[in-house]
């Protein structure tokens, strides 16, 4: 198995708190989509963060694409790796939307007329060229993740992390940039870690890792994962709506599948239950 | 507040629009200059002449200037009458202790008068027809040559363009706080001066640690994308030098030298 990122044994504690991952060790396979879920404290974040080396491991060794994450290798990982984070507004650094997608390319201090084409395309595949003369306070929440995601691949990382990028928006919003976030993954290769509050998001991976406290407590296939509503809920998670819509259901003694099943399945079985009266 | 910042400039695509900023930059402080250099009403009579020109290229309605007057109506009127009653002349036509009335100080209040009104006609046309973030640009194009003193023009610039970015954000952020604290009984806006400062308090707090919030969100975002220091990076915006801007400067040069030739 061709592992993209490797955790070894990470320990780390931010200052005056206590412990938050000893000895932890993961590892995300290359062309995955791998969502992160648990509690806030939980630690998810932190862990993008350490992969990202925008903190410092205390000891244990994390490996990004082969190389190890030190001050020296600071410049490729950050290559592999393009993060999304939460709040749109706190990662638009450019005054306008052109400005923003060629902020990385700036600073890896590619030519002019380069950048000039790689904004176009980048802009063009997540649907926002029309607006790249817009100020941000023009732009929805959706529209600015959309921009920030341009602006991340206009690099070509390898690995896109989503820490929470979807929790700001309308659900209209966070449809629109899961869908494009599964386009561009599949166009371009992607590895993806979604580091989610929103179990539907986190449904959309191949496989889920639930954290607690910097502890792994759960790495499995979401359907398994999403059905032990007992389970969910005792990690202080929420189950998924058709999770809980299939156990309400046949507590009323109504069959229902013994897999999770996401929104389209639970729809086509409850209409085949009805063809079948 | 909002409208003291952005609603300044007025999108168009008349060819004062069309220049580059920082020859606007650049022209604007030229006029200034040559405004200096006049000393009697056939230069006045010039300038005017070329402001009422650069106006109707705006092609922007000149309630928009009037606009830009008012507020410092009350500093013209005061420095224009400080002008004519302390303006010591010969024969005046009154006299009062140190104050005086004459043909001579009235003109000289006149001259006063236009200087000011040609000052603030050539930069509300610069406001009006260049974008923040241009005359940002231009700021730091016209810095450039304190590279050379080591003096931190991109960084500069970088934070400029940052910080008139997060305007609107600090802007939208404070209606609410200020739309909050209403909920909970602040008044703001009324009684005493004293009671009006302590009203700012519950709205500068949070304003000031949401901007903390941000700034920090913001600087571990430009380090994922790789953001190191804003010396060694390209440019994606530039700003060349078009053929109007040098027609705008040969026609400044014109200017000048009439005034010169036509200046006592």
């Amino acid at each position: 198995m061709d592992n993209i990122i490797r955790v070894d044994n990470l320990t780390f504690e931010y200052p005056e708190q206590e412990q938050l991952f000893k000895k932890l060790s993961l590892s995300i396979e290359r062309g995955s989509w791998t969502a992160i879920i648990g509690q806030n404290g939980s630690g998810k974040s932190t862990l993008a963060r350490l992969i990202d080396g925008l903190l410092e491991a205390e000891s244990g060794t994390i490996t990004v694409d082969g190389k190890v994450v030190n001050e020296d290798n600071l410049d490729f990982v950050r290559e592999s790796i393009g993060m999304v984070f939460q709040n749109p507004e706190d990662q638009f650094v450019g005054a306008t939307v052109e400005d923003d997608v060629a902020f990385g390319l700036e600073n890896r201090q590619v030519s002019r007329p380069s950048m000039i084409e790689t904004v176009q395309k980048r802009l063009k595949d997540v649907g926002m060229w029309d607006y790249r003369e817009s100020v941000p306070a023009n732009l929805s929440g959706g529209q600015k993740q959309r921009v920030a995601i341009a602006g991340i691949l206009a690099v070509n990382p390898k690995i896109l992390i989503l820490d929470e990028a979807t929790s700001m928006l309308d659900p209209k919003g966070r449809q629109d940039v899961l869908k494009l976030v599964a386009e561009l993954k599949e166009k371009n290769n992607l590895t993806v870690i979604s580091i989610t509050h929103d179990i539907d998001e986190a449904a959309l991976a191949s496989r889920v890792l639930v954290l607690n406290r910097g502890k792994l407590l759960v790495d499995d296939i979401p359907s398994n994962v999403f059905n032990d509503e007992e389970k969910l809920v005792e990690l202080g998670l929420d189950a998924p709506f058709t999770t809980r819509l299939a156990n309400r259901l046949s507590e009323r003694n109504v069959s229902m599948p013994d897999k999770y099943s996401n929104k389209e399945e639970l729809v086509q079985w409850i209409m085949q239950l009805n063809s079948k009266r | 507040m909002n409208n003291f910042i952005f609603g300044r400039y007025i999108p168009g695509e008349s060819l004062i629009h069309k220049m580059s900023p920082q020859a606007k930059l650049l022209l604007c402080f030229a006029f200034v200059i040559i405004i200096f250099f006049a000393n009697n009403w056939l230069t006045y009579g010039v300038l005017a002449l070329s402001m009422i020109m650069i106006v109707l290229l705006t092609g922007i309605s000149i309630l928009f200037f009037i606009k830009g007057i008012r507020p410092l109506i009350w500093l013209i009127i005061f420095t224009v009458v400080i002008q004519i009653l302390f303006t010591e002349s010969s024969n005046p036509w009154w006299q009062w202790g140190p104050l005086s009335i004459s043909a001579h100080s009235l003109i000289t209040g006149g001259y006063i008068f236009m200087r000011f009104l040609l000052i603030i006609m050539i930069s509300t046309v610069l406001t009006l027809t260049t974008t923040p973030l241009g005359i940002a640009d231009g700021v730091q194009t016209l810095l450039k040559p304190l590279k050379k003193l080591r003096f931190p023009v991109d960084t500069l610039a970088l934070m400029l363009s940052i910080a008139l970015r997060f305007v609107p954000t600090l802007m939208d952020e404070m209606e609410s706080i200020m739309n909050a604290q209403r909920s909970r009984g602040v008044d703001f806006g009324s009684g005493s001066i004293k009671q009006r400062i302590q009203s700012a308090i519950p709205l500068l707090v949070p304003l000031f640690s949401g901007a903390i919030t941000h700034a920090e969100n913001l600087s571990t975002a430009m380090d994922a994308r790789g953001f190191v220091d804003s010396e060694h990076r390209t440019k994606y915006r530039v700003y060349g030098w078009k053929k109007i801007d040098a027609l705008a400067v040969l026609a400044f040069v014109a200017i000048f030298a009439i005034v010169l030739l036509i200046r006592n």
